[in-house]
């Protein structure tokens, strides 16, 4: 029997996925493998490919049989009315501001807050941290009633205020950027101290520096999830003024579904921001994913 | 000699050090002004919620209106269990998710194994089978019910080629979920795929290669190492799949608003409903914590089950 050294499937860096041959795939043409995927690929995409090209038809080809592949004629109209009927630069500027200082704020606690369960001890340190980590199985149907009554109570509702003090601290955050914390050698604190940096001193120069691979992909994870976030804005937010982009396009699709032209229009507005950010970002949203070490 | 980061010469962890200046030395003041303030955020937000939700689910008064609270016992309990629509909500939820599960666990699987065995152009495939993950439910919502179209929609269109009948897919009670957990695994494909590929990498290869060696073929060596090797990836993406499939609500909202005939009322639709359409808070609550108890009951047997299978 070969002796097999098993290797440690825990921290592992940035460059995660290997090129693992397995054996079965060897015997299934590599071309099979190539067409299945291309095949699921433009499942993935099609929708997305019909949602944007439909926002520039007229109603009658959206409809049409079979299915126009390019819009013809090509219109803005939809886009047209759909800025007559909804404020879309508002909705825009409303869910970029909450996501932005969502994302901003998550990043530092959740940053300050791991390093501290990484890299300190005290009293109860276990305890808190698992009754932090259980609130992450508590389903949030559980807590809005009463969150949103405490925010009524803070006159946190029907602002913006309501939408991001309840995300103040992050749980998967804090989860994920202690995980990586522990990479950062002890040696390095202590030598920082022993200069005379102060404990925030310590943090800022030297911690968050060293762990910014994770507090971007949690950046970019947060981004998109405040981005995409409708429940909560549906309860909080009563002034149509006030709505996100997701809570604005829903309720326009709901008074409006059968003109799908500006519907649609809506919901490639909603998308196409969201998608750059990912294309530009993916590299670290995939090794922020892998970084998570799901592992035995 | 190199010391480690909040030792317990140092730390409030070490009774020897209950003097105050100890206590308020600039280590301990840095801890405690990052903690103190998390404890309060998670009992704010979090804990101090589940027993205002355990509380609230006695009473009778609609406590949203801030009107003082009635004290009615298990009267909302009962009346939950007596609904006939809790049941058919939460039979709801439950087909949702035990077909959303395995097919959504399956093929992302399928999925990884195949980026997994492609070097050339992997990330790019990543990326694609990424793209439904990041955008936002909502417009998916949008566009899927658009293609679902009895008349000029997609599905039906492709239907009609292969000279098949058209289905009334949303509007049809029997189709209606269905539909919707086609969608909502179509969405989360690339997501626990790349989990599943993240599981793989981590999988030696001597270990394949010393099966190879033994004379063990390709399907052998995946259902004796690969299978074992990702059971804790597995384990994660069932159960949070579980978890998150329970919990199921924007798509019902947006798609079919509970219908047809409310096949498609999930639990969590019809929590919110009675809280935030009907005023019963108190009602509401009850749902929830029922769906609370459910949901820690079925997570707690997931874990202990994997915990069993963990031993390899």
């Amino acid at each position: 029997m070969a002796a097999v050294t098993s290797t440690s499937t825990s921290s592992r860096s940035s460059t995660v996925v290997r090129a693992n041959r397995l054996p079965f795939w060897k015997i299934f043409p590599k071309l099979m493998v190539y067409v299945l995927l291309t095949v699921g690929s433009v499942t993935m995409v099609m929708p997305f490919y019909f949602m944007i090209t439909s926002s520039f038809k007229t109603e009658s080809a959206i409809n049409a049989v079979p299915p126009q592949w390019w819009p013809s004629p090509f219109i803005i109209d939809n886009y047209k009315q759909l800025l007559t009927m909804i404020d879309i630069p508002l909705l825009f500027t409303n869910s970029l501001i909450i996501a932005v200082i969502v994302t901003v704020v998550t990043m530092y606690t959740s940053a300050l807050v791991g390093y501290v369960f990484a890299k300190f001890s005290f009293w109860g340190k276990n305890f808190i941290f698992m009754a932090i980590l259980a609130t992450m199985m508590i389903p949030w149907p559980v807590t809005m009633v009463p969150v949103y009554q405490i925010c009524l109570k803070l006159g946190l509702v029907n602002n913006f205020g309501g939408i991001i003090i309840p995300s103040l601290f992050s749980t998967f955050g804090i989860f994920m950027v202690r995980q990586f914390m522990h990479t950062i050698p002890n040696d390095l604190l202590d030598a920082a101290r022993i200069d005379g940096a102060s404990e925030m001193a310590t943090f800022h120069r030297i911690v968050v520096p060293n762990s910014m691979a994770s507090i971007s992909a949690l950046g970019i994870f947060t981004f998109l999830w405040s981005w995409d976030n409708f429940l909560w804005p549906l309860i909080v937010l009563m002034d149509e003024r006030l709505f996100t982009l997701p809570l604005g396009i829903a309720m326009f699709a709901g008074r409006w579904w059968t003109s799908f032209g500006p519907v649609l229009a809506g919901a490639t507005v909603s998308v196409v921001p969201v998608l750059i950010v990912f294309l530009i970002f993916q590299k670290n949203i995939t090794e922020g994913m892998t970084m998570t070490g799901i592992k035995g | 000699m190199a010391s480690i980061a909040g030792t317990t010469t140092g730390s409030l962890a070490n009774p020897r050090n209950l003097s105050w200046r100890k206590i308020l030395s600039s280590r301990n003041r840095f801890v405690m002004a990052v903690i103190i303030p998390t404890i309060i955020f998670y009992l704010l937000f979090a804990y101090l919620p589940i027993l205002g939700s355990l509380a609230m689910s006695f009473t009778g008064v609609d406590t949203m209106l801030a009107m003082k609270p009635v004290w009615i016992g298990l009267q909302n309990y009962i009346q939950a269990i007596g609904d006939t629509l809790t049941w058919v909500s939460l039979q709801n939820s439950f087909a949702f998710t035990l077909v959303s599960v395995p097919l959504g666990t399956i093929s992302s699987l399928a999925i990884a194994l195949m980026l997994n065995s492609i070097t050339r152009q992997r990330a790019v495939f990543r990326t694609i089978y990424f793209i439904p993950v990041v955008t936002s439910m909502v417009a998916v919502s949008i566009v899927w019910k658009w293609m679902y179209q009895p008349a000029f929609g997609l599905f039906n269109q492709m239907l009609s080629v292969v000279n098949l009948p058209e289905l009334k897919w949303l509007n049809d009670p029997n189709l209606a979920m269905f539909a919707i957990v086609i969608m909502s695994v179509w969405k989360s494909l690339g997501f626990n795929a790349v989990i599943f590929l993240a599981g793989l990498g981590g999988i030696p290869k001597e270990y394949f290669e010393a099966a190879a060696i033994d004379g063990a073929d390709g399907w052998k060596s995946f259902v004796h190492i690969t299978l074992p090797m990702l059971q804790s990836t597995t384990a994660f993406v069932v159960i949070t799949g579980v978890i998150n499939c329970l919990q199921v609500f924007t798509q019902m909202y947006i798609m079919t608003k509970g219908g047809p005939f409310d096949s498609t009322r999930s639990i969590v639709y019809v929590i919110y409903e009675r809280a935030f359409v009907d005023f019963m808070g108190g009602y509401s609550a009850s749902l929830a914590m029922i769906l609370f108890v459910i949901i820690m009951v079925i997570s707690l047997f997931q874990l202990r089950m994997y915990r069993q299978n963990w031993e390899y």
